[in-house]
């Protein structure tokens, strides 16, 4: 092979594998841009409660750690769906990819619902954004993390849009999907440093 | 492109679920004042960390087959980043 011929191939190389990645480009660097960017927010909030570790265990001890578990398991249970839904759609199946996209955002209505009635309940026993600096952060990242799920349920709603007029258009679906399972691994993190840390 | 099948999603939302389940029970003190615990701190860090990997690998397809090599450093490299942020930062301070 000649040294044209075997840095043209590099070249192709090179794009064919940027072509592949699941979903619109755009989406993939919104996501890693948001992880770096709640990187800084958990860096933050690890060394203020390094600072003081008891005062922030006292504080976590008012959480609700089963409302944080429950939603777990229904946002995880969400990610699963929209990933098989990927899968339908690049098999041409919008119908399937339909329901699952819908059941997935059943699961995110769930979980904001859950959310707010854990907010309420903190704020109904006296624990408000100003009672300490572990409440300041707890209403801070669940309330970052809930705007973006309601983010994401509008864009899932234009997954829905278009699976609906029967277009098994997987590159949405995969940029839609791409979406959740960004707020899915948040949540993960944050109910490990908020709620599960000791 | 290479595709996950439906039955190696549903392995990895089990295993999801069961990691969730298994950091719930080794940090729930069953109704004792919480405890500052270093092992239990590993553990839910460690779980966490795990959790995050397979839902980048097998949800968002963070794998050679599809998805670009840039991509694959970044998640892996950030997801161990942050991990050693969090042990060093308890640990260390």
């Amino acid at each position: 092979m000649s040294l044209s011929a075997a840095s043209e191939s590099h070249v192709e190389e090179f794009w064919a594998d940027k072509e592949d990645v699941p979903g619109e480009k755009a989406m993939w660097l919104f996501v890693l841009g948001d992880f770096l960017i709640f990187s800084a927010y958990f860096v933050i909030y690890l060394v203020q409660r390094a600072w003081d570790k008891q005062g922030f265990l006292d504080a976590q001890q008012h959480l609700d750690i089963n409302l944080g578990i429950i939603n777990t398991i229904v946002l995880i249970t969400g990610s699963w769906f929209v990933a098989w839904a990927a899968l339908a759609a690049r098999e041409g199946n919008a119908a399937k990819a339909l329901s699952l996209v819908r059941l997935t955002m059943l699961s995110g209505f769930i979980f904001a619902a859950l959310k707010v009635f854990e907010w309420s309940k903190e704020i109904k026993a006296g624990y408000t954004f100003t009672s300490n600096d572990f409440f300041g952060f707890y209403y801070v990242l669940t309330g970052i993390h809930l705007i973006h799920l309601v983010f994401g349920l509008a864009v899932l709603q234009i997954v829905v849009a278009r699976l609906k007029k029967g277009v098994a258009d997987h590159r949405l679906v995969e940029t839609g999907a791409t979406y959740w399972h960004m707020v899915d691994l948040l949540w993960v993190l944050i109910l490990a440093f908020l709620y599960m840390l000791r | 492109m290479e595709t996950t099948s439906s039955k190696r999603l549903a392995m990895s939302w089990l295993a999801l679920v069961i990691l969730t389940l298994l950091g719930w029970l080794v940090s729930e003190p069953a109704g004792s004042p919480l405890m500052l615990n270093a092992k239990v701190t590993l553990l839910v860090v460690a779980a966490a960390t795990l959790k995050c990997y397979i839902i980048m690998r097998d949800f968002m397809e963070v794998k050679p087959a599809t998805t670009p090599k840039y991509i694959r450093l970044f998640c892996n490299i950030w997801l161990l980043a942050l991990t050693g942020c969090a042990l060093g930062i308890y640990f260390v301070l």
